[in-house]
């Protein structure tokens, strides 16, 4: 027995790839289980799956596979996800770990001497996002920032940076992550705007019920529901048009919640976004996007104080027969005050519908 | 009975009755109510002529009010003559005619009404009540200005509006002098006087006072009189004492903010304790003229205008050096010996910047007084302090400057060897900053902004002295204008406020060029309030308040033009506004401006593989990437919108259509916390060099777009052909498209944020627009 168990260790010892490879999964289970902020055991857990290298590969995407990103098992996941991307692709575990744009000696030579990180990250690609929810989860408290205000500066970048990535590249095995955030009171406004956004971009149309109770929660902080108003604006379906309807409709909107309906319109009929979805998408994007100029122009005729973004969300959407409209408004209103913002509306909106020939 | 009226030599009874009814009274008529009434013999053997009489409704209105007018006569009037002001002018010869007052009094009405019988006429005096109306415009003018005891100075009424009645006081003690419309008036006493006069009509006094226009010495003593270069010839003769106290386009005497640094000891000349000999020749020179037979136990003081007080300094020429005379408190004084035995020499420097408080103008006043303190002779000069005028695109290029980054993953070594070849090429003078003396810092445009102050000359037609204006930003390459470039008619104008946002930095000043209307260009920069993209976030950011009311001050480019631009994480308007010459155009320039949907409309012309940013490593994309990144395209749309706000609000500010605007093709992104920066590389953020060649030189951020299937870079193709459709055969362009990707790019800037340019003004002067 003794000799046995002698000549396992030394196999364990020159061959630990092979030994871990049935142990992945256990391994897992004790990242997974690591608490929030303990970056010395999820350092622990994280470096004792990556150290089985490529071996570990395939039960590593086994278990990041996408049916297991769900609300129970996406922690287990995102962990599996993160030992990959830093087993396959190191480099831009690099890039994650220490942005450039949040080191001093960096970013003191921006034209703007602050740190900016958030593009680069972005342009990582999908892989970085993982990445940036592990920091987010278990090690963004153990990040050395430099002292003072320009630490503040530093936390504040790399914190809404992580939590706009995952809705820039959308990444939608981030949406449980967001929500979190989103629904944390206790973290900073900005932070949580940012969460709201990516959290639009990642969940769909499954997050629109999610969106409008925020955006309904009279508890919740003005700034959280005004990022959800604008992350209806990030779901490209008819429910979301829906939502936002419903919602500048209602009774007792305050102006703020109206402002913030009114960018998710902006967003939502957004005609370079619709370019962008394609073809394929057409019929639908058109359908959308008539829609959010009529919600524009019933805007204009309830708010006209609000022309300001009944005007980015009538030249965004760039809506053809809106121009028509706009221009019975500016000479038919009954309210001059109407008629006046609507007069302000007709030059930007003739542009931007001349540059979709 | 009423009593008898005579009129015309005919007898006529006038019969007192209630209310306005004329009644036939024996052989004349009877009126009441406020009326008289009077008419002609009849004709012989004939019938009675008409009895007039009348009413008007309203009888009290205002000038707007038509008063409508009723013919009352009695015995078939066939003739009617109304007069309906008292001036005995027939006004109308309708039966009921309606007039509308043009001016407020109480007017009488007269109708004369006449048949073959004879004519009778109908007073209703004060009848007519007119309200409102404008008083006049009081204006006058006077000759001569200057005299003495016993000059007479005619006052001519050059007042608008039909003024009935003129007040004047000559001498400004707030009494009333003369009521005619054009006086004379000799003055008895020495000194220098205001003149107001106050015009009236029925609608109300206007004053309107000249100050310090009358000037009058003592007869039979010297003339007081200070003298300054007003007609801007360089000289002083007595060419300029006509109008000396106006400061206008013809008219004025300008001095110098003596900021450069003659004897190179790194301090702005005017605060010098010990001057340069050469330092002299940057002070506008005034002349105090001897005055003959001086008081004896009198004095000569010179008095300087309230705002000026401690902003200007006076030199005395004692012929061996210069002495200080002034520089603070109200007033100095000559010894008056000094003013009886010769002409003295003295000279003004500038030592505190234009602002709200201080326009620059400065008016002094020399009194010359006897024992008594009375003044028996005054005169008064005005100066104003020359502004520095900012260079545009459009100026030639003498010098250029960038910093040195010689080393490292971000080195500039591709702008560095672009820059010294089109140096060569356009004859330019390139100067670079040693990075390692300034910590590496590159922003040379953001550290300071090139003008020139321009001054009239005895040798010339101007003196240009070179400028450059440090701007608010504090940040290492902010000091080499002050280390290397002040000097000698070279100003260093120190940055004013300790704000470092970065609106305040040079990349977000720029100079929109000559317009109808605006000679030298106006001043723009970039801010404002607006809610930042993709969100109902509403800030404001501005260049700060010292430096938008400076700009203001110098009026010569102001008031200033600023357009949206605090949706930008850098904020400047050099990131998507450039304005540059196009001599094949009528105005000789346009506005190049960004454009991402250009620049999707390139994109999605491009082969969907075709490489964006190659071998730029996460930076490296594709054509079919780019465009179909629904949120980087979202963004950009709403940019554009947002590009196009800016476009409307340089229009509205200036003259230019949207055919003057050019677009580049530019992608922006959010770099943090929704705030945007180029994500292409930002070529309307260029450097242009016009030179004296003819040719214009263009240093082009590479945008390193898609190629097409040719392998010429598509973005690259659309600006080259929009600009050399600019150009003409004998003033082309030079185009060259520089490589500052990690140099600049991506921290943030493009090629001319890390440039600056020392230019030629062109040929003219600011103070004569």
């Amino acid at each position: 027995m003794k000799f046995a168990t002698a000549i396992f260790s030394l196999l364990a010892a020159f061959a630990p790839a092979v030994f871990a490879q049935t142990d992945v999964s256990a391994l897992l289970d004790t990242a997974a289980a690591v608490e929030v902020g303990d970056h010395k055991a999820w350092l622990e857990a994280r470096n004792a799956i990556v150290a089985q290298g490529e071996a570990a590969l395939p039960d590593l995407r086994a278990a990041a596979a996408e049916e297991n990103w769900t609300r129970e098992g996406w922690v287990r996941a995102l962990a599996a996800e993160v030992c990959r991307v830093r087993i396959e692709k190191p480099e831009i575990a690099t890039d994650v770990d220490s942005p450039q744009g949040l080191k001093p000696e960096h970013y003191k030579k921006f034209r703007k001497p602050e740190p900016f990180c958030q593009h680069d990250l972005v342009k990582l690609g999908l892989d970085a996002s993982p990445l940036l929810l592990e920091r987010w989860r278990w090690t963004f408290a153990a990040v050395v920032f430099s002292p003072g205000n320009a630490g503040e500066l530093e936390r504040n970048c790399f914190a809404r940076a992580i939590m706009f990535v995952p809705g820039a590249v959308n990444d939608r095995r981030a949406r449980f992550a967001l929500e979190d955030v989103m629904r944390d009171g206790s973290l900073p406004d900005g932070w949580r705007q940012d969460a709201t956004v990516s959290f639009g971009q990642t969940a769909g149309t499954s997050g629109l019920a999610t969106l409008g109770e925020i955006f309904d929660d009279v508890t919740q902080s003005l700034a959280v529901r005004e990022a959800s108003g604008w992350a209806f604006g990030r779901v490209p379906s008819t429910r979301a048009a829906d939502a936002l309807k419903t919602r500048l409709t209602a009774d007792g909107l305050s102006r703020e919640l109206r402002r913030a309906l009114l960018t998710g319109v902006a967003i939502l009929g957004n005609s370079g976004g619709w370019k962008a979805r394609g073809e394929m998408l057409q019929a639908t994007g058109e359908e959308i996007r008539e829609s959010c100029a009529r919600m524009a122009i019933d805007a204009l005729k309830a708010a006209p104080e609000d022309v300001d973004l009944v005007s980015r969300a009538l030249s965004v959407t760039a809506w053809p027969d809106s121009l028509q409209w706009v221009r019975d408004l500016a000479e038919g209103a009954e309210s001059e005050t109407v008629r006046l913002a609507a007069a302000t509306c007709v030059e930007p909106l003739q542009l931007a519908i001349s540059r979709l020939k | 009975m009423g009593k008898l009226r005579i009129r015309g030599g005919h007898v006529f009874a006038l019969v007192a009755c209630v209310a306005f009814v004329l009644v036939a009274c024996g052989g004349g008529g009877g009126s009441s109510g406020g009326g008289s009434i009077g008419g002609s013999n009849p004709p012989p053997g004939g019938g009675t002529p008409p009895a007039p009489d009348f009413i008007a409704t309203p009888t009290t209105g205002t000038t707007a009010t038509a008063i409508q007018f009723s013919d009352l006569s009695a015995g078939s009037p066939t003739v009617w003559a109304w007069d309906f002001n008292g001036d005995s002018i027939t006004d109308s010869t309708a039966q009921n005619p309606s007039f509308t007052y043009a001016q407020a009094g109480t007017y009488s009405v007269t109708l004369t009404v006449s048949n073959a019988n004879g004519a009778n006429s109908f007073t209703r005096t004060a009848y007519i009540t007119i309200t409102g109306g404008t008083p006049p415009a009081a204006n006058f003018t006077a000759t001569p200005t200057t005299g003495t005891t016993s000059t007479t100075i005619q006052f001519t009424d050059l007042s608008t509006g039909n003024p009935t009645a003129w007040a004047w006081d000559f001498d400004g003690n707030g009494s009333t002098d003369s009521t005619l419309q054009n006086p004379s008036h000799v003055y008895t006493q020495a000194g220098t006087y205001n003149v107001t006069l106050t015009a009236s009509n029925a609608s109300g006094p206007n004053s309107f006072t000249r100050t310090a226009y009358i000037v009058i010495t003592a007869s039979g003593t010297g003339v007081a009189d200070i003298d300054v270069d007003s007609n801007r010839d360089g000289t002083i003769t007595a060419a300029d004492d006509t109008n000396e106290h106006i400061w206008n386009a013809t008219q004025g005497a300008v001095f110098y903010f003596n900021i450069d640094d003659d004897n190179n000891n790194n301090v702005v000349d005017h605060a010098d304790a010990t001057r340069a000999a050469t330092d002299a020749q940057d002070w506008s020179r005034i002349i105090v003229r001897q005055f003959v037979n001086p008081p004896a136990g009198g004095s000569a003081v010179v008095t300087v205008s309230t705002a000026a007080q401690s902003r200007i300094r006076i030199f005395r020429n004692t012929g061996a050096s210069w002495t200080t005379v002034y520089s603070t408190g109200s007033s100095f004084t000559l010894p008056i010996a000094d003013v009886g035995a010769a002409d003295i020499e003295l000279a003004i420097e500038g030592r505190e910047r234009l602002s709200p408080s201080w326009n620059g103008r400065v008016t002094l006043t020399l009194e010359i007084r006897n024992s008594g303190g009375a003044v028996v002779g005054s005169d008064a000069v005005i100066m104003r302090m020359a502004p520095p005028v900012f260079a545009t695109n459009l100026w030639e290029a003498s010098e250029f400057h960038m910093v040195n980054i010689p080393s490292g993953s971000d080195h500039n070594g591709a702008l560095r060897t672009a820059m010294q070849s089109i140096c060569t090429q356009g004859g330019f003078t390139y100067r670079e900053a040693a990075g390692s003396s300034y910590s590496y810092d590159r922003w040379l445009q953001d550290s300071s902004e090139p003008a020139v102050v321009l001054l009239p000359s005895a040798t010339g037609p101007r003196r240009i002295v070179d400028h450059v204006f440090q701007c608010a930003r504090w940040r290492p390459c902010d000091q080499w204008c002050r280390n290397v470039l002040w000097g000698p008619d070279f100003d260093f104008f120190e940055r004013f406020s300790t704000n470092d946002n970065s609106h305040n930095y040079g990349g977000n000043l720029e100079i929109v060029p000559p317009y109808t209307g605006r000679p030298w260009g106006k001043i723009a920069f970039g801010g404002g309030t607006g809610v930042l993209v993709g969100t109902s976030t509403q800030v404001t950011s501005r260049m700060t308040q010292v430096y938008r009311d400076f700009f203001n001050a110098a009026d010569v480019q102001g008031p200033y033009l600023e357009y949206t631009s605090e949706w930008l994480a850098v904020g400047h308007i050099d990131e998507f506004t450039m304005f540059v010459p196009a001599p094949n155009t009528a105005r000789g320039w346009v506005c190049l401006i960004a454009s991402p949907d250009l620049a999707f409309s390139i994109l999605d012309q491009a082969a969907s593989g075709a490489t964006v940013f190659a071998g730029r490593g996460s930076h490296q994309t594709t054509a079919g990437a780019l465009r179909t990144n629904t949120s980087l395209r979202n963004l950009n749309t709403e940019v554009q919108a947002r590009i196009d706000q800016a476009r409307n609000q340089i229009k509205a500010g200036t003259n230019l259509t949207d055919a003057d605007f050019i677009e580049f093709p530019t992608i922006f992104e959010n770099v943090g916390q929704n705030y945007l920066a180029a994500m292409t590389p930002g070529s309307v953020n260029l450097i242009c060099l016009p030179s004296g060649n003819n040719t214009t030189y263009f240093a082009i951020p590479d945008p390193e777009g898609p190629n097409n299937a040719s392998g010429q870079d598509m973005w690259q193709l659309d600006m080259t052909a929009k600009l050399n459709a600019l150009a003409t055969g004998a003033r082309p362009f030079s185009i060259t498209y520089v490589d500052v990707f990690y140099s600049y790019h991506t921290l943030l800037g493009e090629a001319h944020c890390g440039s600056n340019t020392v230019r030629i003004p062109p040929d003219m002067d600011w103070w004569n627009q």
